[in-house]
Formats: structure tokens, C-alpha cells, sequence
């Protein structure tokens, strides 16, 4: 049997963070060493407390740990705040609709507490004792990491590979120029892409095709397990915002941007479309704050820093999520 | 500890060791008001490496095994932008890092070679998280550096200010600058540093240039200070002679031909805030747009607002100055459990 494959994994949950943390804890092929949490599609307390119900529930063993409750700097500067895509809304009959539900109330409270210590912290600790490389799932705002790289660089001789769910080749989503987490923090972005860690970027050019639509809801919830049920409740949510503010290329689907992270560490073949490319992130506070500037060109200024994930199979990634989804019991 | 004495004040020291603010650190180490959790040795004007060795090399020849965290070598963020530090040359006679390098036997009282046990590997920011979380009450800081560690500890364990009782900051500058045409070095590093430590809520005391450069130290007064000797007015002695040259070589003499005593007026501001002459609240501002006033402190002596974020004087009151330092100098030097024979 082979080793299992040491993960870290650095969330803000969010609905499509819980999904990647229950794919990565119902494969076996993972060893999951914590789950450090950040502040991203939602406060610190609440992406903490999510990730606590979700862990409590199939994994209680593995250590949740709080990370930073802000971007290392890019709230020191009050005009940085904008985001033009407002994520809250409410239906014709007066609902609130949002891609991220603040509690996750289908699941049962968290029977675990956070470690008494910080994700940063941790995360140093825990690289520097490995003895063997661990690999890092980063899919929320790139904070921890970046602060734990910069508190101490030689972890990265501890990594084997870092994953992030982050930025966009022609595709956007908080603003006209950037990807969510890389908006939320561009100077951890930049610090953690130029780590000279083996990097994979999943974009949004890859993650708006690894979708789940309205059978595979249907699909979640004839298994009437509380997994199921939930998934299949955040979906549901996840479908009624796509399908208002940022409609997909299937109709009555949502994407699953970070369980995509987890899907591809099981079988690359999830990814149809790659490319190594130099890629740093505009943190200069103007119009393409946050944007991931892939250079593209025959000739690139520098050599390249990541593999970018430019294309997905949309049907094998809902197979294979739905089938890990559907181990879990009760 | 005797009945009726008070408890020794828990601080931690962040400093980026050159002969200016190993000075300023010689004052306060040994002293039983004092018990020092630990010292960060912070990269600015010199590398965290060489900060480390010399500050190794001062405990050295104090005999003081305290331990020392080595600092984050780059800043929060500032050299994500490699164009950031080149908008404007060093000044002229700027000293390089071999020059702030403290050399065998240029202590007085060395012990031969550095006290290597005591540098630690844990990094300065886990240090400082650490060590603020464990204690007891709260813990006082002295920054005679740019603000990198703090800045990341502070960001990396929200809450933590609370456990800060007070803070003094060596930097900044109203009327005086360094570095750059609009900076003093220690914000200069770290800008971004600089502006979340000056945004956090803790009781911050501002010591910035404008104080050094009010009372200068001439050759003569040095010798006068330095005259009842004891090894800790021989080291103070023999790190602020070599600073004589080299403001002379920058063209920041003072007054008299004296030098600015930037870090030794934070520390004895540390000792006796009374240092500082009519200490008001301010709000300061960092800036860290990146151009030719990067770094720079900006002070709204409006004072219209009263969003104030630290105390600061532009001035230091001379005669309370001399007095602390003349005490400070007296001081005998003890080991941190307060045990062991005073040396002076």
C-alpha cells in the first residue's frame, strides 16, 4: 500500500471550502495534519467555526487551527476595501441569497475547540518537525502561509507541493481584474508565488467548470446522510447564486472551486488543460489590484513559477466528488 | 522577592544592533528593574545575521545569557518591489553593514568568541506570540528597529496587543530624517511594519529623531559620563566612540560637535518617560505608497481630530536626560534571576 500523502490544508469557510475539507478527509490516500482557517468569504469566526463543525463530524482527531483574522497589509489603506461584486442579495420574494452561508446550520455544533495555538505558528512548526515534504492546500486568502514564509523562509524546504485555488487567466470574479483570494490579500499571493515552491495554480479559468448541478443535488439527497443532506442544501444555495449574479457555462450549476484543489492531488487527469507560466499578482492598490498577471508571452521576462490549471473535466469532477461524498455514513 | 519590592517589569527588546543602539541597550541590560524575556535581533541597517552576532558579542562581554530570537530578514511586504528602495540613493557616507560589524576584541571585557547557545532557532515573530501569550500579565517593548517582527506577530495572532503593557518606539522623525529626504531608517525598512504597529492599539511612546537631535553628546560630556568606569560605562563608552566618525562622515554632527543620541534618548525614555520634554498625544501616519516619501512619519500637529495613536516629544528635556543616563550608567550589572555578585 503506499504512503499516505501529508496534507495541510488553509480554508475560509465557505461552502465550497467544506466541501474540499470533507473530499480530502473521506480519501483515504490523504493524511490530514490540520486545517488552519483564515478570514476570506467570511470573519474569522465564523470560516473557524464552520471548519470546526465540518471536522467535528468526520474527522475530530485532526487539529483546527485559527489563523489571521486580516490581509498582512492591504487594509492599512482604506480606498483598497472596494469589491464591485456584491455577494449578497435577496430573491423576488425578499431571501437572502449568498454563495457563502454565514452558519452551517444543516450540520451539528462542533463537538472539537481550535488548537490553543495560531495557524501561523503551527504551520511553522509542524513543516519544520516533518520528515517527510508535505503538501499545502491553500483555498482561501494566502495570509498564513505567506506570514509563516516570511516569519521563517526555510519551511518551504518542507513543502513538496503547494496548491492553491487562486487567481484567473481570462476569468475574474471580485472585481473586473481579480480572483477572490487574491483580492482579499494580493501581497500574500505575491510572497507565496515567488516561495520557489513547487506550485500549482487552480484558477477560475479551471474551477467554473468543476461544477455540480441540480441532479447531482437530487442525486445528495436520496442518500439521506447528513453529508449529503448538507451538501446537497449549500449546493442548492450555491446554484440560486450563480445562477442570478455570474451564470456558468451549464445552466443550473455551481462551482466548486476548491474541492477541485483536492480532486486534482487524487488524479491529475481531473485538469484537461495546463501550463507552466511566470505568474505574479498586482498589489499596488490600483484597478488590477489582486489580478494574476500570467505572462503569456513566447518570450517571458522571467522564468515560470507556477503550473496554471486552465481547464477542467466537468464530468469527471462531479463523478469523482460525488463518489467520495457518497463514502461518508450516517 | 523582598516584601515591599516591586516585581521586576517583564520586557522584551527588539533591536537591530549597531553601535547607536547596542548603546542604548548597554544601559538597560543587568538592570534588576528589568527581567528580559528574551531579545529580538531585527534586520534594518544591518542584516538579523549580523544583528545576532553583535548582539551575541555585547551579551558576551555583559556575561548575560539571555536568549536572543534572530528577526525576519526581509520586511512585511516593502521588498515585493525591488524598484521601492531605489527611487533614492543612500546618503552620502551611509555606513555599510561591514562597517556596523562588531569586530573580536572591540568589547571591552569579550568574552572570546559569541555566546552562540544563547541564539535561538525559534523565529523572532513565534518568539514574540509566545512569549506575550504565557505571561503573566502584561509585558513592556523597546524597538530600537524597524517594526518587521512585531508587525507580524501582531497580524499573526489577533488579540495579542492586549498583553502589551507599553511599547517605546526608536523612529520616525517631525523635522529630521535619515535615510531618505523624508524617512528615518527604521520606518524606511518596513513602512508597512511601521504602519500597523503605529495602528494597533497599544500604549505606544514615539521617540523619533527630533528628540536625538536635541541633545547631543559631545566628546567631552561622553568622557565625564564614562569617567566613575565599570563595565557597563567601558561598553557604553566604546560604542558610542565610534559613532563620532562616522556622523562626522554623514554630516550629522549635532550641536557642539556632539552625535545624536537616537537610541540611547528610547532608552532612557524607557527608563523615565520624563526624558522626553512635554510628551503630547499625536496622530501619526506611516506612509508606504512606495515613492519618494515611503516611510516617512507624518504628524498631524492639527491635533484636530484627537484620533491620537502614541505620545511623542520633539524634544528631550535635557537635564532629566543627563540624570537618567548618569543612573542608568551607575547601575550595577545583575543576572536576570537577580542571584549572582553585582559587577560594575
Amino acid at each position: 500500500m503506499s504512503e499516505k500523502r501529508q496534507l495541510i490544508l488553509d480554508v475560509d469557510t465557505g461552502t465550497d471550502d467544506a466541501i474540499a475539507i470533507m473530499a480530502a478527509l473521506l480519501s483515504p490516500e490523504f493524511e490530514v495534519l490540520g486545517i488552519c482557517t483564515v478570514s476570506g468569504n467570511l470573519p474569522l469566526a465564523n470560516t473557524t467555526e464552520n471548519t470546526l463543525r465540518v471536522v467535528s463530524l468526520l474527522a475530530p482527531q485532526v487539529p483546527v487551527i485559527r489563523g489571521c483574522a486580516g490581509p498582512i497589509v492591504r487594509d492599512l489603506d482604506p480606498r483598497r476595501k472596494y469589491c464591485d461584486n456584491e455577494e449578497v442579495l435577496e430573491d423576488e420574494d425578499g431571501n437572502r441569497i449568498a454563495f457563502h452561508v454565514e452558519e452551517f446550520d444543516g450540520l451539528p455544533p462542533a463537538r472539537i475547540a481550535p488548537a490553543p495555538t495560531n495557524a501561523v505558528c503551527w504551520m511553522v512548526e509542524t513543516l519544520r518537525a516533518a520528515t517527510k515534504k508535505v503538501d499545502l492546500v491553500l483555498v482561501g486568502p494566502l495570509t498564513n502561509f505567506a506570514l509563516a514564509l516570511r516569519a521563517d523562509p526555510s519551511i518551504v524546504e518542507h513543502v513538496g507541493q503547494i496548491v492553491i485555488m487562486g487567481g484567473g487567466c481570462e476569468e475574474r470574479n471580485s472585481t473586473s481584474a481579480a480572483e477572490f483570494n487574491f483580492f482579499m490579500d494580493p501581497e500574500a499571493a505575491q510572497i507565496v508565488l515567488g516561495c520557489g515552491a513547487k506550485i500549482v495554480l487552480v484558477t477560475l479559468d479551471a474551477t467554473h467548470h468543476a461544477v455540480l448541478c441540480g441532479e447531482d443535488v437530487q442525486r445528495m439527497r436520496s442518500w439521506r446522510t447528513t453529508v449529503g443532506d448538507f451538501v446537497a442544501q449549500i449546493t442548492s444555495e450555491r446554484i440560486k447564486a450563480y445562477t442570478l449574479f455570474q451564470p456558468l457555462f451549464k445552466p443550473d450549476s455551481a462551482s466548486m472551486h476548491d474541492a477541485l484543489c483536492i480532486l486534482y492531488l487524487l488524479d491529475g487527469s481531473v485538469i484537461t488543460k495546463t501550463r507552466l507560466l511566470p505568474v505574479s499578482v498586482d498589489f499596488y492598490g490600483g484597478a488590477s489590484d489582486g489580478r494574476s498577471v500570467m505572462d503569456t508571452r513566447s518570450v517571458p521576462a522571467r522564468a515560470p513559477n507556477c503550473t496554471v490549471c486552465l481547464g477542467t473535466d466537468d464530468e469527471k469532477f462531479s463523478r469523482m466528488l460525488l463518489d467520495i461524498l457518497g463514502r461518508a455514513k450516517g | 522577592m523582598e516584601e515591599g519590592k516591586k516585581c521586576p517589569e517583564k520586557v522584551i527588546f527588539l533591536i537591530n544592533t549597531e553601535f547607536d543602539s547596542a548603546a542604548a541597550l548597554a544601559l538597560l541590560l543587568g538592570n534588576p528593574r528589568w527581567q528580559v524575556l528574551g531579545i529580538v535581533a531585527s534586520a534594518g541597517k544591518v542584516s538579523s545575521r549580523v544583528s545576532a552576532e553583535n548582539l551575541l558579542r555585547l551579551l558576551g562581554a555583559l556575561k548575560l545569557p539571555i536568549a536572543v530570537y534572530p528577526g525576519m530578514e526581509q520586511s512585511l511586504c516593502a521588498d515585493l518591489d525591488p524598484l521601492r528602495k531605489q527611487l533614492e540613493p543612500l546618503p552620502r557616507g551611509w555606513p555599510s553593514e561591514e562597517a556596523l560589524r562588531f569586530d573580536d576584541g572591540f568589547l571591552p571585557n569579550a568574552t572570546p568568541g559569541m555566546q552562540f547557545c544563547m541564539l535561538q532557532k525559534k523565529p523572532a515573530a513565534i518568539f514574540l506570540v509566545e512569549a506575550l501569550e504565557s505571561a503573566a500579565g502584561q509585558v513592556s517593548i523597546l524597538s530600537l528597529g524597524p517594526l518587521t517582527d512585531l508587525a507580524c506577530a501582531l497580524k499573526l495572532a489577533p488579540g495579542l496587543e492586549k498583553k502589551i503593557g507599553r511599547l517605546v518606539i526608536l523612529g520616525g522623525g517631525h523635522r529630521y530624517s535619515d535615510i531618505s529626504c523624508a524617512a528615518e531608517a527604521n520606518f524606511r525598512f518596513d513602512p508597512e511594519a511601521g504602519a500597523t504597529v503605529m495602528g494597533s492599539p497599544v500604549d505606544k511612546l514615539l521617540v523619533p529623531l527630533d528628540c536625538g537631535y536635541s541633545c547631543c553628546l559631545t566628546r567631552g560630556r561622553l568622557g565625564r559620563l564614562t569617567a566613575r568606569g565599570g563595565v557597563r560605562a567601558q561598553l557604553f563608552e566604546a560604542l558610542c566612540t565610534p559613532l563620532f566618525p562616522l556622523y562626522r562622515a554623514l554630516g550629522g554632527m549635532g550641536e557642539k560637535g556632539g552625535i545624536p543620541l537616537k537610541a540611547v534618548a528610547a532608552a532612557c525614555a524607557f527608563a523615565n518617560e520624563a526624558v522626553l520634554a512635554s510628551p503630547l498625544p499625536y496622530s501619526v501616519d506611516v506612509d508606504f505608497g512606495g515613492g519618494l516619501a515611503d516611510g516617512q512619519t507624518v504628524f498631524d500637529t492639527r491635533r484636530i481630530f484627537e484620533d491620537y495613536n502614541c505620545r511623542t516629544a520633539f524634544s528631550l528635556d535635557c537635564a532629566r536626560m543627563e540624570e537618567t543616563l548618569e543612573g542608568l550608567l551607575s547601575e550595577g550589572i545583575r543576572g536576570q534571576s537577580g542571584r549572582g555578585e553585582e559587577r560594575a
